[in-house]
């Protein structure tokens, strides 16, 4: 017979802490000033920086990603995907978020700006 | 010859129940497309603890379940095809090494948490890099291992739950 023991008990409880750690261990205190946005899609790299508010239209593989930067934050407006999962995603403003539409094959990214830009084809202005 | 015939009743038992559990659960409303809770591993579970199935006949059931669902649902060959097999695979393995290691000192929902979180970290590695070319989806990792947790902890609970019934039900038939 099958019954929870003392071993899954051992392996759930390790497993929980590690995840709840590693949400709760990764606090970014560095102001918006400090961060950029990195947008990949299929064919480019473009950084902005969240000090200007901005709306920006990018051509993904459905159709448009309309994504918009303001006060230090930055969402996806509108998305032309079935499932509409990265509007759904809200705000993000903290270095490591990300939204991604997956049917688009665009992905935002928050970084510090002291991180080295990897791969940028544009820094937009 | 009656060992063959049984394995394959069994065979085609398994990848119609687990067909049947994931096109009923894509079924589902859900707020985001990925959050399947995975009651399909349910018969994965079960088949670890047959006597005839070895690794490789698993690995053919979830190949075949792949197949039917992915055509059923219009997704053959796409990329959600390939995230879908290569993902259930890595849990299946890390399932069945858990299985193995620690024999009946864990129950299923232990194997099952294993098994949801890897096939979650195999999920986005393998969607990170086939639609992006890189491995920045894996910065969402520890939001997406909670809800992988807790439908893990679902999940084996019900296969505990049916192996115990099909226990008590084998114990009833050969009485």
């Amino acid at each position: 017979m099958k019954k929870s023991t003392f071993w899954d008990k051992l392996i759930l409880t390790f497993v929980f802490a590690i995840i709840i750690a590693s949400i709760f261990f990764n606090a970014d205190k560095s102001s918006y000033l400090d961060k950029k946005a990195i947008i990949y899609s299929k064919t480019k790299v473009i950084s902005y920086n969240l000090e200007d508010d901005k709306d920006i239209e990018i051509e993904g593989l459905k159709g448009k990603v309309n994504i918009k930067i303001r006060n230090g934050g930055l969402w996806v407006a509108a998305a032309e995907c079935p499932d509409k999962t990265c509007v759904k995603c809200g705000q993000i403003s903290e270095a490591g978020q990300s939204i991604a539409c997956l049917p688009n094959g665009v992905m935002v990214l928050i970084e510090n700006s002291s991180d080295s830009g990897s791969i940028i084809d544009d820094v937009a202005k | 010859m009656l060992q063959n015939k049984d394995k394959l009743k069994k065979y085609i038992l398994a990848v119609s129940l687990t067909s049947i559990l994931y096109i009923s659960e894509s079924l589902l409303p859900k707020p985001f497309p990925w959050m399947r809770i995975g009651l399909s591993n349910i018969v994965f579970m079960i088949l670890l603890n047959e006597k005839k199935f070895f690794l490789r006949d698993i690995f053919a059931v979830l190949l075949f379940r792949n197949l039917i669902v992915s055509i059923i649902m219009g997704s053959f060959m796409s990329q959600f095809f390939i995230i879908s097999l290569f993902s259930s695979g890595a849990a299946i393995i890390i399932m069945f090494i858990a299985d193995r290691i620690f024999k009946e000192k864990l129950s299923f929902i232990g194997i099952s948490v294993l098994g949801s979180c890897m096939n979650m970290f195999a999920q986005l590695t393998i969607g990170s890099l086939l639609v992006y070319n890189n491995l920045l989806l894996l910065g969402m990792l520890r939001y997406f291992l909670l809800y992988a947790f807790f439908s893990g902890l679902l999940t084996g609970w019900f296969a505990n739950e049916l192996s115990n019934r099909l226990l008590r039900l084998n114990n009833v038939v050969e009485k």
